[in-house]
């Protein structure tokens, strides 16, 4: 395990394209952090909402956050 | 500026041309200046390219106190060797409204002590040891760094350059003060009075303003001082006329910019100059004073060069202390002699030729004035709409907005372009072409983004007069269901008005983007299911053939107007540090992914309503 890592790190070290690339992922993953912290508050406002034209904004909003999330999952299994 | 630079130019050419041909040694002294002149200028290149846009940034922050400014001001100023350059970006920065009087006054007084640090490094460095050891191995390395393609390197290149150069101009000009010694009668420099110190501080102020440079004049002065030409007096003046000079480029930069960036200016100037008024007639006994003060210190008493470095903080120092206490009279005296004059709406505020001078203060100039615009904009696109401005930005509720078509006849929006738009917009645009001539790739991206932003925000201006061809009349026509549809489309343009408010007041670029991407969605929802609406109002004949061709014409530039605004919006509101090209492309949805968003939210809810019918 340990032999793994220090060859991972190592090809990271000497290939540009190598550290790009965990760049990007690190970035998708802090992405997708952001997109479900914000996906949660909106369901919890959601559950609490009466108002026809504020779940309608909500759940559209809801909505917008799961495609970018889906599109953030493809990305990085493209990554990967 | 311009005058001044077209004269300035053959006249400093001949004076040097008729040098060179009657006294060939003073070549090496006049390439000393212009090798010392091009390293500040490399030097400038190399720490603006290596911050990256930071000391704008900075500048920005730099807005709390007096003492934060002071202290900005005096680091950049070191940091760049050069207080014109902070100067001239203050003053664009305090034309822009990004910073206060207050913040501005602190820079002036922090750029000044600031200056002082050059005079500081060669007084006490410079005319000591050889320096050409430590230049030529820098504009080697320099050199080598400026060909490779990463920009990090070649602001470190630039730098190294600046300073190779600089060294070598610095020992360049104490050769030439050596060559020159039997060609030129230096007792002409010399001072007994108070009234050849105001001659030679005269002599200063032009040859500072001729060369650009305060560092410049102290450099010859030092040399000429450390080679015994001139008297410690003569140099002390010379000075005081050099700090003085420096203020005139800074002044004649702020002509273009508006009453605040004259202010600073004006400020700068009545600092060293007030300063000059306290420091001529005193200067025996401020000159004594250092050099008792360098002989408690231990400093040798003909070590002139560092005691010219005292007496030239000690000249910053009595500039401060006077005008820190008298801060609020300097701040009233400046309104007084520079009042604020109200802008008329045909004419630009923020932009002006001295903030060109970097990229960065560019960008932030550009969008003030693109901000203003869109204000104007928006004031003229809702009263287009039959809406009164002031209630749309009180932030009434859209539905609650009094209908001003109903007492009065609608505005005429394409006059109100022609007035209070168009010569903005033309101005913006080639402001923002020449910054982009001299733009790094990050920076020429945020002014294209800004470009396009104003672009997109006319192209929302035209769709609202073509709007006004039908929208008052069916607005208040008798057959509801024509005026209804109106209504929603008019509903639909003051949502997207009201996103980009919020997205304008939302500091958070993920809170912004959502807004405007929700409006996206809304937009292509609305279009996708316009068509069949309006077949279901002629098929019931509900409306007429002729309102429904209105119609859809009129959707189409609802459409766009939608659209425009968004883009607009997301050029302008989300994320200011950042181009939008920038965006990771799983946040950016395309018009395929927003129609996969609404037919499933469509099957949603209709198995939703299904159910509740069941």
């Amino acid at each position: 395990m340990k032999s793994k890592h220090l060859i991972r790190k190592l090809s990271l070290f000497f290939s540009k394209k190598q550290r790009q690339i965990e760049k990007e992922k690190k970035e998708i993953q802090h992405l997708l952090q952001q997109l479900k912290k914000k996906q949660k508050e909106l369901t919890f406002l959601l559950d609490r909402c009466k108002e026809a034209t504020d779940i309608q904004e909500l759940e559209d909003k809801i909505s917008i956050l799961e495609m970018q999330r889906k599109k953030c999952l493809e990305k990085l299994r493209e990554i990967k | 500026m311009e005058l001044f630079k077209r004269f300035m130019l053959p006249i400093s050419m001949l004076i040097l041309a008729t040098g060179f041909w009657f006294y060939p040694n003073f070549e090496r002294l006049a390439a000393g200046i212009a090798v010392f002149l091009f390293g500040l200028k490399m030097l400038e290149l190399g720490v603006q390219g290596l911050s990256g846009g930071l000391l704008e940034r900075t500048l920005e922050k730099a807005t709390r106190s007096t003492g934060r400014a002071l202290f900005f001001g005096f680091s950049t100023s070191t940091l760049v060797q050069s207080s014109t350059l902070v100067m001239v970006l203050a003053i664009s920065f305090l034309s822009a409204g990004m910073i206060p009087l207050g913040t501005g006054i602190g820079i002036v007084f922090g750029a000044n002590l600031g200056t002082t640090t050059g005079t500081w490094l060669i007084g006490g460095l410079g005319l000591s040891i050889s320096l050409t050891k430590i230049a030529l191995p820098l504009i080697i390395f320099g050199v080598l760094l400026l060909l490779q393609t990463r920009a990090l390197y070649k602001s470190i290149g630039n730098m190294l350059l600046g300073m190779g150069f600089l060294f070598l101009g610095i020992d360049y000009i104490k050769d030439g003060f050596a060559s020159i010694q039997y060609s030129f009668d230096f007792s002409l420099l010399a001072s007994d009075n108070f009234f050849d110190n105001c001659l030679l501080f005269l002599v200063g102020f032009l040859i500072t303003v001729v060369l650009q440079s305060s560092h410049a004049t102290l450099l010859l002065t030092l040399s000429a001082l450390a080679a015994n030409h001139i008297s410690f007096t003569s140099s002390a003046a010379l000075t005081v006329g050099a700090c003085v000079g420096t203020t005139v480029i800074p002044l004649l930069s702020s002509l273009g910019a508006n009453a605040s960036g004259r202010r600073l200016a004006l400020m700068h100037f009545i600092f060293n100059f007030c300063t000059a008024l306290i420091v001529l007639p005193t200067l025996p006994f401020l000159l004594w004073s250092v050099s008792a003060f360098a002989n408690l210190i231990a400093i040798d008493s003909d070590f002139y060069p560092l005691k010219l470095a005292m007496f030239h903080s000690l000249y910053s120092l009595i500039g401060i202390s006077i005008m820190w206490p008298n801060q609020e009279r300097l701040k009233k005296l400046l309104l007084k002699l520079i009042p604020e004059k109200e802008v008329a709406y045909s004419k630009v505020q923020y932009l002006n030729e001295a903030a060109l001078e970097s990229s960065a203060t560019a960008i932030t100039v550009a969008r003030s004035e693109t901000n203003r615009l869109y204000n104007i904009a928006n004031n003229i696109m809702v009263e287009g709409l039959g809406w009164y401005s002031e209630e749309f930005n009180q932030g009434w509720p859209l539905d609650q907005l009094s209908n001003a078509n109903k007492n009065a006849a609608p505005i005429d929006v394409q006059e109100l372009y022609e007035l209070q738009v168009k010569n903005i917009y033309s101005e913006i645009i080639s402001f923002i072409s020449l910054a982009r001539t001299r733009a790094s790739d990050l920076h020429d991206e945020q002014l294209r983004e800004l470009w396009a932003a104003n672009y997109h925000l006319v192209e929302a201006i035209k769709g609202i007069k073509h709007l006004q061809k039908n929208m008052p009349a069916y607005l208040v026509n008798k057959n509801l269901e024509i005026a209804n549809t109106y209504q929603s489309m008019r509903l639909q343009i003051g949502e997207v008005l009201r996103a980009n408010q919020l997205a304008h007041g939302t500091k958070e670029p993920f809170e912004s983007r959502l807004a405007l991407d929700h409006q996206k969605l809304l937009t292509e929802r609305i279009n996708s299911e316009s068509n069949s609406l309006i077949e279901d109002l002629i098929r019931s004949r509900k409306i007429t053939p002729s309102m429904a061709t209105s119609l859809m014409t009129d959707k189409g530039y609802v459409y766009k107007i939608c659209i425009s605004l968004i883009t607009t919006g997301s050029y302008l509101f989300i994320d200011l540090d950042k181009p939008q090209a920038d965006t990771p492309p799983p946040l950016v949805l395309e018009t395929a992914d927003l129609g996969d968003i609404n037919q499933k939210l469509n099957e949603k809810r209709s198995e939703t309503s299904m159910e509740e019918r069941a």
